[in-house]
Formats: C-alpha cells, sequence, structure tokens
C-alpha cells in the first residue's frame, strides 16, 4: 500500500505554491484512516484523527516538491526556465520534463553532443540560463500552449530496485507523507487519546512556510516533523546513516530534549531500529517554522535516509518508511499513556 | 514502424545481440536472405535488377556503459563506450547486464556539494551506478564486471511529429534498411546491419570487405545541435529540414560527384534535404570506403538533436526523406545509368 502510494504521489506533482492541483490524491488516501479534513490558507493539508482526549498532536511532513518554472519561450519552440527550490544544474541535463500549460506539454533538457563540444566544456557544469526546454513546437503554436509563470517537473518513472529500495522524484518529502500515512493506519489498531493532525505542508522548500500557517492553525501540544535525512553513499563520510536502518532522531537546539529522547526510548522499548544524529542548530526542515509557532511548540525531528536528494532519483527504502510510521503510533500511544505536561516541563 | 522497437532494445557496441535477434527475426519473417558473419554483422540480400554492387549500411550498436567494478558496498563502477560526455548521465535511470537490472546513476545532493565541486562538471570516475543492494557479495550475484548498461529511455512523439528515444543513432538506419528489404524493390542490394561502429567502425570493414561494393550508402543519425546559444558553424544540421548528405567528416571525404548525383535525386524528386556543415564525427563509411581498392560512398543522415544522450531527439518528416531517398538512390544505380 505504501509503495502504491509513493509511486502514485511521486508521478504527480506539487511544485511549491502549486499543491492545491493535485490534492484529490492525498485525500484519497487518508481519507480511510482519519475523520475531517481541513487546509490552512498556503495550502497545507491537514488530516485530524480524533482521539477522546484534549491533546494535540501535529504530524508535519511536507508535500512540496522542487520544480521549474517558464521565464521565457524562444524562437523555435525552446524554453528558458528558473528554479523553484534548489536545483542542481546538473542534474536537469538530458532529462524529459512536462510543462504543466494549458495541458501538459512534454519536452527535454538536451545539451550539444560530444562531436561538437570542446574537452574544456565538458568540465564546466550547466548552470540554468544555459539549459533550454526543447519542446518540438514553433514559438507560435507553444504561446498558445504555455504561459510565462508555468510550473514544469521532471518525468520519472518511479523504479523498483534490488529488496525494498525504491527510486523516484520527490521522495523528499513524500517519503514521510507515506510515513503519516502509516502512522494514521497503524493508529486503527493502537489506541490513542489525543487528536492527531496528519499535515502535509505547503513550500516547505522556498522556506518553510506551509509549516507556520498550518501549525499556527492547529496550535499543537507538540510537533512530530518529518523530513528525508541524507542516506550513505561512496561520497560521504563512512559513518552516515544509512539506509534500511531505520529514521534518524535529530538531536540539537531546536528540538526538544526530553520528547527526543522518550522516543529513542521507545523505539528501544519495542524494538525499532533507530539512527542518531546530531544537528546543533539549524536543521533544513518544518521544525524551523514549527518550533516558534506562536508561542512555541516541543518538537522532536525524525529523518528517513534518502540518497541523491534533489534528484529525480531520489532513493529510499520502504522498511525505513513503514518502521518509522509504526515507532511514530507506538509513541503517540506511550505519551497518551504518560504524564505528557512532566515530559514537557522544565 | 520498426523505429520505436528498435531503440528500446540494448544494445551497446559489442554487445548487440538484442537488436540481431530482433532484426533476424524481421528477415524471417519477410523471406529474406541473409547471413551474419564473424563480427557478428548481419548481412541480407535484397535480390533485384544489377548493375552493380551496392553495399547500404546502418549500425546496430549504440552508446552506453560498461561495468569496470564493483564496490565494497557493492556500487557499480562504469566506463564509457562510445563518446558519450559524462554530463549526460547525472541523474539518470539504467539497465545493467543481459538480465536488465534496474539502477540509477544518482548525484551528491546539492545541500553537501562545496562550491569547488559545483563549479567542475562530475567526472566518469566519481560517478556509480546503484541497483539498490548493500553489498558487495550481493551485486555480484546479479553483475559481473563487463556487462554492458544501456540507458532507460522510452520512445516517445512529442511536438511537431518529433520523437524522442536513446539510439536514434543508428536505429533510425537500422530501421530504413528493414524498410527498404521489406519493400522487395527490383533493384538488387546488401542491407548490412554492423556492429561496433562507435568503437571504431570495426563491423563496416569487415562486411565492406566480404561485399566488395561498387557502392556504399551509408545511413545515420547524425549530429544537429539547432538549440538557442548555439554557434553557427556548430550547429551542423537543423531539425525537420529534410535528409543530410554529408560531404566531409572525420573519417570521409565524400565523393563529391556521388553527393551532387544524390542531391539532383532529391531535387528532381522534390525531396528536403541539406548538407552537413560540419566536419566533427564520423561513421561507417570511414571503412566502407577504403575497402580493397576503394568503394564511392555516401552517408544519409536524419539530423538528431541531443545524439548519445538518452534523450535523442529527430523529425518524422525528416525520417521520411532519408527513407524516399534512399530508395531512388538505390533505384536509380541499378537502373544502369551511371551516376556513380
Amino acid at each position: 500500500m505504501l509503495k502504491e502510494f509513493l509511486f502514485d504521489v511521486c508521478t504527480n506533482h506539487f511544485v511549491s505554491g502549486f499543491e492545491h492541483i493535485n490534492g484529490q490524491i492525498l485525500k484519497k488516501y487518508f481519507h480511510p484512516y482519519t475523520d475531517s479534513f481541513e487546509k490552512d490558507k498556503l495550502g497545507s493539508y491537514i488530516f485530524k484523527k480524533s482521539g477522546p482526549g484534549n491533546k494535540k498532536i501535529m504530524l508535519a511532513a511536507h508535500i512540496d516538491e522542487i520544480g521549474l518554472m517558464i521565464t521565457r519561450i524562444l524562437d523555435g519552440g525552446f524554453l528558458s526556465f528558473t528554479t523553484v527550490g534548489g536545483f542542481n544544474p546538473a542534474t536537469l541535463v538530458a532529462q524529459e520534463v512536462t510543462i504543466h500549460g494549458r495541458k501538459r506539454v512534454y519536452g527535454v533538457i538536451g545539451i550539444k553532443p560530444p562531436h561538437v563540444t570542446s574537452e574544456e566544456e565538458r568540465k564546466k557544469p550547466h548552470k540554468i540560463k544555459d539549459l533550454f526546454i526543447d519542446t518540438g513546437y514553433s514559438k507560435e503554436e507553444l504561446e498558445k500552449l504555455v504561459k510565462i509563470g508555468d510550473i514544469a517537473t521532471l518525468n520519472r518513472d518511479p523504479i523498483s530496485l534490488q529488496g525494498s529500495l525504491i527510486s523516484a522524484k520527490a521522495f523528499d518529502d513524500r517519503a514521510c507523507v507515506a510515513v503519516m500515512l502509516e502512522t494514521a493506519k497503524e493508529l486503527n489498531k493502537i489506541s490513542h487519546k489525543s487528536n492527531i493532525y496528519f499535515t502535509a505542508t505547503a513550500q516547505e522548500e522556498t522556506g518553510t512556510r506551509g509549516a507556520k500557517t498550518s501549525s499556527y492553525k492547529i496550535n499543537p501540544d507538540i510537533g512530530i516533523v518529518l523530513d528525508v535525512g541524507f542516506g550513505k553513499t561512496p561520497d560521504m563520510p563512512s559513518d552516515s546513516p544509512e539506509l534500511g536502518k531505520g529514521p534518524i532522531l535529530a538531536y540539537g537546539g531546536r528540538l526538544n530534549p526530553k520528547l527526543t529522547r522518550k522516543f529513542a526510548e521507545v523505539c528501544k522499548k519495542y524494538n525499532y531500529p533507530l539512527q542518531h544524529e546530531a544537528m546543533p542548530a539549524k536543521t533544513g526542515t518544518d521544525t524551523e517554522a514549527l518550533q516558534v509557532s506562536r508561542e512555541g511548540i516541543p518538537c522532536i525531528l525524525l529523518s528517513i535516509p534518502l540518497r541523491y536528494m534533489h534528484t529525480s532519483v531520489e532513493t529510499i527504502d520502504l522498511y525505513d518508511v513503514e518502521i518509522t510510521g509504526k515507532a511514530i503510533a507506538r509513541f503517540i500511544n506511550e505519551l497518551d499513556n504518560s504524564d505528557l505536561e512532566e515530559i514537557l516541563c522544565f | 514502424m520498426f523505429l520505436k522497437e528498435l531503440t528500446e532494445l540494448s544494445g551497446v557496441s559489442g554487445c548487440e545481440y538484442e537488436v540481431r535477434n530482433y532484426i533476424k527475426d524481421k528477415l524471417a519473417l519477410m523471406g529474406c536472405d541473409y547471413y551474419v558473419d564473424k563480427l557478428g554483422n548481419i548481412i541480407a540480400h535484397n535480390k533485384g535488377r544489377k548493375q552493380k554492387t551496392i553495399m547500404v549500411a546502418a549500425h546496430m550498436d549504440e552508446v552506453g556503459l560498461i561495468v569496470s567494478n564493483i564496490d565494497s558496498d557493492g556500487f557499480i563502477k562504469f566506463q564509457a563506450v562510445g563518446g558519450i560526455d559524462p554530463r549526460v548521465l547525472n541523474s539518470k535511470a539504467v539497465y545493467v547486464g543481459d538480465k536488465k537490472i534496474p539502477g540509477i546513476i544518482g548525484s551528491k545532493a546539492i545541500h553537501l556539494m562545496t562550491s569547488d565541486e559545483k563549479e567542475k562538471a562530475m567526472p566518469l570516475d566519481k560517478m556509480y551506478i546503484d541497483i539498490g543492494t548493500s553489498s558487495k557479495a550481493e551485486t555480484e550475484k546479479l553483475v559481473s564486471i563487463g556487462d554492458y548498461v544501456s540507458f532507460n529511455s522510452k520512445y516517445v512523439e512529442f511536438g511537431n511529429n518529433l520523437i524522442k528515444a536513446k539510439a536514434l543513432d543508428d536505429r533510425t538506419g537500422c530501421s530504413f534498411i528493414l524498410e527498404l528489404l521489406s519493400m522487395k524493390l527490383d533493384a538488387d542490394f546488401y542491407g548490412v546491419f554492423t556492429v561496433m561502429e562507435e568503437v571504431g567502425l570495426r563491423g563496416a570493414e569487415t562486411a565492406a570487405y566480404r561485399l566488395e561494393p561498387d557502392l556504399g550508402i551509408v545511413l545515420e543519425g547524425t549530429v544537429c545541435a539547432d538549440m538557442p546559444e548555439v554557434d553557427e558553424e556548430d550547429k551542423s544540421t537543423l531539425i525537420g529540414k529534410g535528409a543530410v548528405l554529408s560531404l566531409m567528416d572525420n573519417t570521409t571525404v565524400y565523393d563529391i560527384d556521388l553527393v551532387r548525383s544524390i542531391a539532383k535525386i532529391a531535387d528532381d524528386n522534390n525531396i528536403m534535404y541539406q548538407y552537413r556543415k560540419s566536419s566533427a564525427g564520423g561513421n561507417d563509411a570511414g571503412a566502407i570506403h577504403k575497402t580493397k581498392s576503394g568503394a564511392k560512398t555516401a552517408a544519409i543522415s536524419v539530423p538528431c538533436r541531443y545524439i548519445h544522450s538518452p534523450v535523442c531527439v529527430a523529425s518524422k518528416n525528416d525520417i521520411q526523406s532519408v527513407l524516399e531517398l534512399t530508395k531512388l538512390v538505390i533505384l536509380e544505380n541499378q537502373k544502369g545509368e551511371d551516376h556513380v
């Protein structure tokens, strides 16, 4: 089910600022496990699973993804573009794209062939301004289909690799939206007293904006922020977190220390694998906004290890998604059976 | 009609099995005589009226990668087969080996790149393929050094009659020869599907030696760089402007009388054509025209944008022009009128 959800949600786009277009997909998957739905005014999706108690726990995983925005329509049916969120231009070379114009327009971002490219040129990475989308239309035809400001996304059919590894675009942060789905499902089996708000936040990639507005709207007692972390590859330090070894729990100044320890205890108690990471200050996640929402929200941050972040071949282990979803459900259950005030008291 | 299927087969130089088997099946279905030579070229014979020996050649192989090592964590190192700009490999899906194990070539997260890394293109020796295994032993069960790797890229039609696929260089040529053979023309010619063009015109050399043609016609997908901000002299050809006639490249100075005679056939029959305005690159003509005491050879090509990448682009109109022109050139040359 998680894989089906991820493949479905990752072949549709939710570029920052355009999260409203494909919302029905989220609703389809979350409605069976939640009781009510609302949105904040920036486009964050909030699915509430009600409990008998009065505490509010907010889970936050951003639904938005990085994308391209059309800036110029050129002769010969080529398009110039800028980026929405942080792209490495090198990852855009020789990619297929869809421009979400009046209709879906197919395009490719090609480069000069090696035959007419000097050795010197090949050593230099492309900049965004050197790249063009080739649509195969004339300028006049294209002007009827595409407008400046339209969004384009990379085409990538999700791929099943060996074992439970999968690869696609936008697992940052849909992997964690899938974690929330797993938690929602699991909470049908494990009791909970708190009201749980599964929040697919908008505009994280452009500055954690949906987290700010949705947390204001929800006004939760605690926040569980879910994002992706850097999974180990050959070009990273040997002690980096690895795929398939559970979520990465963050420790640092922007996170609540006691709540963080509590999560680690629950994982230990129920034998859920856990990896650990120190994040002294900035986390680059929705925590930045959540922690200082209203009068402050005690937060924990869990990351799903992911390889090749911000490329069209982001790679995760489904096992990590599933285990994290289950561990969070257990954590919620344990919190509901503890004195939350005492945990949060300094 | 063959092109979609042909481009979706893997056939990196030296590993043309899938393409060869596909073509053999098609030849058998059309009842065409053929044999496979010692290097793996397919030599098919269309029997008909004959004034001279004509060899029409297209190469089956495509550029790709070959597995060179498997590291301790199971990641796969590779080298390029044929001319590939490493920059087209970043963040791509590939198939590894005969079993077509799905893999990806990733890229370090931009968040982790140093400013120095951002200013340099990732060299080939820093890249690796990830198939999702977690140890060397696990990878070795599925992949061996020497396995070939091809791009995962589907055939797509888009824009104004354009197509995108991998390996348009030179599955366009292979599809032309299959089309020509299926026409059962009353004009004798050998349709030759060569191997290992991308690694030095190997197959064409032995096939030409065997056939000793009076006339060689190479059918190709060729360089086209008619994109914004490319210098005029680098554009080479223009997409949608018809069949490309080569004058000179790195491997051949084409017989000018032959080239002009082909241009005249195009003129007389209102077939759109253009001259190739770059001498970069080369093709099987380089081997064919030097065989034994020499053979006059022409190259008729389809302009292909982004050639040697997973996303080659060509125009169906140009494809039609090349097919039509080649057919007429064959017919004209077997009429007995001396165009050579």
